[in-house]
């Protein structure tokens, strides 16, 4: 039997109607001539898994799920082909009738022992999905000619390879690319595009930008800034916690800092192991090492371990050691990651196991508890056990909760005497039970099954896609109600999933990973070219700058450091004013710009154009970053009123060059941009000269602005720089404001 | 293609990405001060116990077990309308507020969860990335200062509808406040002519136009257009600044400093709303004393508001809403504490509220009772207060409850809970 569903009912016009529903010209003539054939693939993934399965079906059907014991089991997009899946899995299910009537169209109704009972009205629109999705078992729809597979990608223009390339750089590695770098790309186009950025990612700064990207994550640097590192040791396991208070006086303050810092330190330094030496992104979470150095070798009393100098440099290097008796899991038995995601008695590890699953499984737990609780139905003896409204969650947490049975609320190695709660879920992953052996080394256990499972290397892809990008990403769960909202999650989940499977097949490379994002259209697309709805919403080039990356591309582009006797304006001063993080109270990166963050940049740019400009113009032009083409002394014309043409020229080349320098622009010499900065600086040098022969401005640059030092050093007193006579210095100055403020400096 | 904008301010409660922006849709960018009303939410973290607070309950005998809290029902406060805890602090508080506030007990936040707490009790509704009512109001207001929507923690998601701002401390205010000052306290260090600085605004202005008009993309559309926002108010710093105590309050209630901040921030016409937090509630253990420490915390940054309030002038303008993401266990457990419960309380005061009053109330066991949806007195056949009903009350308030931005995000019906 075929049946129509009513026009409106669905957000595609789904109808795939049989000869119920007569037209003069055939229904599915007709149907194709409107364009509403709609195959049993994309009526599947559009209605029944976007409306029916992922809301109501998997808050209970998944294999850590409440009815993980039943055969209906889902698998979720964290799997590539979990469609595919779903689809066979739901087909079989509707399969099985009971007097004519489905069993699934039953059990939705709380029949035929459904155990989540009545869960769809059948006069809903989830209802009719399902009914459609019956109907079609017995007269399919393999195919439609107007349906087209969306090619994500394919109306976006993207940056070329060697804007790419600038863009990678920065983000990267902080850094403007070199010439070569540039120049073979040029000639090689992508092939060399991923060479480059493969020889970048060998580069100190990059494995410093992943540990920023990956604190965004785990913000255990939280203890690195109160010099909290090292009171987190368990004093009863490592009585030599505060070794250095038994040694030299005069260096107790500086070992103390440094050993904080390495033991706060320890989750972002296995991260950079990693990076470093070409491993496996698995071992984030299966090390059987910690990452220690000098300092904290001596808090854990590694055999050889001598009080380091804090004056020589290796002595904070970090290198991997095995502590006796430490069952160690990577990341997972640090004691900055224990703390920063702490428990209580009534707790039992569940805030740590929502931690975990959210930063390395691609899962919030908390979105099944968005389901509305009803007290007056609770179950109060033990609710998180036997009452379904709490059990969604639990069913899942309190098993991996359980993992963590053997480190205490502190954080330390300290294994319950009396064994973990008879009343909780016995600990164990995704319905395997914790084998007895391996209790002492839970932990290790769970990141052995979790590193094979596909959310693993999703979450990986996500972590990356969001730090280099900006991206907040979509959610199966978030309201997807309309096309184009199913789209942009398609596209996205397509890239994610597909990048997440190379990754694995690639053996956890998480260089593999970022390649494949700066070569995607999330980080390259700038243009619309007739781009798919899904493409469309999330792809750009947007990102506003966090203040670290602000910072780099301020001192790589101008040579000047924004500082103060505290240290770099907006890595410290500015930093939370400037959307930062501080790891431990606020944790999330302001993305939008606001009026606070507004005013920084003019400070910014206000201060740094002022030192920067005259400074440059002390060094011989081949050396010069930011004027390379010009001198203070180039005036378009004279005096009298006579025209160079060649210092003009010599201008507009430099205003090109700055464009392209600063803000990423490859601008013609008579692009209406280059003309309106011209302008600005012709306007500004007029303007001041006017008010220097008014008096109310002089030759004499401002203290702050002279170029007499650099960099603490004194500039010979010939080359100083102290006046500006033409006022082209505070022309170029101002030229500089106007870019450094400018919407393409402050984003990427 | 484009997609189409319904579909994108859909999209945008999921991914921040909003085109709705007021000045994009109003051209509403701030020429003139904002004049109120301003919204001070204030946020208890971590699950507070109203049974210890505005809807006591008390163990009939010292000897009772499993008491719902350590005090006895005999000492009980009662001040006006209201039945109040006998904890330190409260009756100070509640007498000199009998007569503004409005007590709302019995509300069911449905929830067990922070995070999914903190949204309902903030927006209204449980939803992922829904906007806190503050950002709704601050995206809504008009003229929209650029510091429209300050947060000092608590639910601050704004579904990209405006930006929030964090402000850490006043000496990056004055610092910031003229940002063109080489020295921010001398006002002749300036290094350009007026004329000069005009020119470059002008041309800023000006790149920043054709750029909007060159983005074809939805995202980098939206960022231009939040860059343009944030660039828009130029003197709301300074403005800021002049309002600001010249020291701020350093005491340990961190409430204080931020309504010395917030309430600046109103008389100076720079914002429309302040999140205002303090953390210390989730007493999973020592509840007595941890809870009742929190709770003197609270009332008294809710009075130092209220004092600011009326230091700068603007009193009768703010508008307060005081509550937590949800209550908290009517027994203890082994560890003297209690665990988290979805039935919690709200207090609210200001122009457009009437005050003196409780509406709804709990039963013994800390379960919601049902109100009259029209009378709001207590029916059996009635509803139980939610979240939502509160925000649905607060958005008409505010005359927000049809605007296009509030649209996406609805939080059904509203009860007279306001009178």
């Amino acid at each position: 039997m075929r049946t129509c569903l009513p026009l409106g009912l669905l957000s595609l016009v789904l109808f795939s109607c049989g000869s119920e529903e007569p037209s003069p010209a055939g229904p599915d003539d007709a149907l194709t001539e409107l364009g509403s054939c709609v195959s049993d693939e994309a009526f599947f993934k559009t209605e029944v898994q976007a409306k029916v399965l992922t809301p109501v079906c998997s808050t209970c059907h998944t294999r850590s799920g409440l009815a993980f014991g039943s055969e209906f089991i889902l698998e979720n997009s964290a799997r590539p082909d979990y469609l595919e899946v779903n689809r066979d899995t739901l087909s079989d299910i509707a399969g099985l009738e009971r007097d004519g009537t489905s069993i699934v169209l039953l059990k939705v109704q709380g029949m035929e022992d459904h155990g989540g009972g009545t869960v769809l009205a059948k006069d809903g629109p989830e209802f009719a999905i399902l009914s459609e999705f019956v109907n079609r078992l017995s007269a399919p729809v393999e195919s439609c000619p107007n349906e087209v597979p969306p090619d994500y990608g394919a109306g976006l223009k993207l940056l070329s390879h060697t804007d790419t390339l600038r863009k990678a750089s920065l983000l990267l590695v902080g850094r403007i690319p070199t010439e070569v770098e540039i120049a073979r790309v040029e000639a090689g186009g992508e092939a060399s595009l991923r060479e480059v950025l493969r020889e970048q990612m060998a580069e100190e700064a990059f494995v410093s930008r992943m540990k920023e990207v990956y604190n965004d994550l785990l913000l255990t640097n939280a203890f690195t800034s109160a010099y909290s590192g090292v009171s987190l040791l368990d004093y009863d396991r490592y009585p030599n916690r505060y070794w250095y208070e038994y040694d030299d006086p005069d260096l107790e303050s500086d070992r103390r800092a440094a050993t904080s810092e390495a033991i706060s330190g320890e989750p972002l330094a296995l991260l950079a192991h990693i990076i470093e030496n070409d491993l496996p992104l698995t071992e984030l979470l299966t090390a059987d090492y910690v990452m220690v150095n000098d300092f904290s070798a001596m808090s854990y009393s590694v055999d050889g371990a001598v009080p380091p100098d804090p004056d020589d440099p290796t002595a904070a290097d970090f290198r991997p050691e095995q502590l006796d008796g430490v069952p160690h899991a990577g990341v997972l038995t640090s004691v900055a990651f224990l703390n920063r995601y702490p428990t209580t008695e009534s707790n039992r590890n569940r805030h740590r196991t929502w931690a975990f699953m959210k930063k390395f499984m691609a899962t919030d737990l908390l979105q099944f508890a968005d389901r509305p609780i009803d007290l007056t139905q609770s179950d109060s003896h033990n609710p998180t056990l036997n009452d379904p409204q709490c059990n969604i969650c639990h069913a899942v947490m309190d098993p991996m909760a359980g993992l963590f049975q053997n480190w205490d609320d502190d954080g330390a190695l300290n294994p319950r005497e009396t064994g973990w709660y008879p009343e909780m879920a016995s600990p164990g992953f995704e319905g395997e039970v914790l084998p007895a052996d391996r209790i002492d080394s839970a932990l290790a256990w769970m990141a052995e099954q979790v590193v094979q499972d596909q959310r693993f290397s999703v979450s990986t892809v996500q972590t990356v896609l969001h730090g280099f990008t900006g991206l907040e990403l979509l959610t199966a769960s978030a309201a997807l109600g309309t096309e184009d909202e199913v789209a942009a999650w398609e596209a996205q989940s397509q890239f994610v999933n597909a990048t997440a499977s190379a990754f694995t097949a690639g053996g956890y490379d998480v260089k593999d990973v970022v390649e494949e994002v700066v070569l995607s259209r999330y980080f390259r697309a700038i243009d619309d070219e007739g781009a798919t709805p899904g493409d469309l919403v999330l792809a750009g080039t947007a990102k506003l700058l966090t203040p670290e990356e602000l910072d780099r591309k301020l001192l790589t582009t101008t040579g000047y450091a924004w500082s103060s006797w505290d240290g770099q304006y907006l890595t410290n001063r500015y930093r939370l004013l400037y959307g930062g993080i501080d790891s431990d109270a606020i944790t999330m990166r302001l993305r939008d710009p606001n009026g606070i963050i507004a005013a920084v940049e003019q400070r910014m740019a206000n201060q740094v154009a002022c030192a920067a400009v005259p400074r440059d113009f002390v060094l011989p032009a081949s050396q010069r970053r930011l004027f390379p083409m010009v001198e203070p002394t180039y005036l378009p014309f004279t005096v009298d009123g006579f025209t160079i043409p060649e210092a003009e020229q010599a201008i507009r080349h430099n205003i090109v060059y700055l464009h392209q320098h600063l803000l990423g622009e490859e601008l013609g010499l008579n692009d209406p941009e280059i003309e309106a900065t011209y302008q600005l600086w012709l306007d500004v040098m007029l303007e001041g000269q006017a008010a220097m022969a008014a008096g109310e401005q002089d030759s004499w640059l401002r203290w702050e602005c002279r170029a007499t030092t650099w960099d603490g050093l004194t500039i010979p007193p010939e080359l100083q720089i102290t006046t500006d006579d033409d006022y082209t210095i505070r022309a170029w100055s101002v030229v500089l404001m106007y870019m450094l403020t400018d919407y393409r400096f402050v984003h990427e | 293609m484009k997609i189409d904008r319904r579909s994108f301010l859909a999209l945008a409660g999921s991914t921040g990405l909003t085109l709705g922006l007021p000045g994009w849709l109003r051209g509403a960018h701030a020429a003139e001060p904002f004049q109120g009303p301003y919204w001070v939410f204030i946020d208890a973290g971590g699950g507070w116990d109203p049974t210890m607070l505005c809807d006591p309950k008390g163990k009939a005998t010292s000897d009772a077990i499993n008491p719902i809290n350590n005090f006895l029902t005999d000492e009980i406060l009662s001040i006006g309308a209201f039945s109040i805890a006998p904890v330190d602090g409260h009756q100070a508080f509640f007498e000199r507020f009998q007569n503004e506030l409005l007590v709302i007990n019995g509300i069911d936040a449905q929830t067990v969860s922070h995070e999914t707490g903190n949204r309902h009790t903030w927006s209204g509704l449980t939803d992922p990335n829904t906007p806190s009512l503050g950002a709704l109001l601050a995206a809504t207001a008009s003229p929209q200062p650029s510091l429209s929507f300050l947060s000092f923690g608590g639910y601050d998601r704004t579904a990209g509808l405006v930006a929030p701002t964090r402000i850490p401390d006043s000496n990056s205010v004055n610092d910031l406040a003229y940002p063109y000052r080489m020295n921010s306290t001398d006002p002749d260090s300036v290094l350009y002519p007026d004329a000069i600085m005009d020119r470059l605004a002008e041309a800023r202005t000006a790149r920043l136009e054709r750029q909007l008009g060159q983005a074809t993309l939805p995202r980098e559309a939206r960022a231009l257009e939040m860059f343009r926002q944030a660039h828009s108010g130029e003197n709301e710093l300074a403005e800021l600044a002049i309002h600001l105590p010249e020291a701020l309050d350093n005491s340990a209630n961190p409430l204080y400093r931020q309504a010395e901040m917030a309430m600046a921030a109103f008389k100076a016409g720079v914002t429309v709303c302040a999140n205002l937090h303090i953390g210390g509630f989730d007493t999973h253990d020592n509840h007595d004393t941890n809870q009742s420490d929190a709770l003197a915390e609270l009332l008294l940054g809710v009075s130092y508001v209220m004092d600011e309030a009326e230091r700068q002038g603007i009193a009768d303008q703010v508008i307060v809403a005081v509550g937590s993401e949800f209550g908290r266990t009517p027994f203890y457990n082994a560890d003297n504490g209690k665990d988290h419960w979805p039935i919690t309380s709200m207090m609210l005061m200001g122009p457009g509220i009437s005050g003196g009053r409780v509406i709804g109330a709990t039963d013994d066991e800390q379960l919601a009772k049902l109100v009259n949806p029209t009378t709001l007195v207590e029916d059996p056949s009635g509803v139980a207060i939610t979240p939502g009903h509160i925000h649905a009350a607060l958005r008409e308030l505010a005359g927000i409850q049809a605007d296009p931005l509030s649209q996406p995000w609805d939080v059904g019906s509203s009860l007279p809970l306001l009178g």
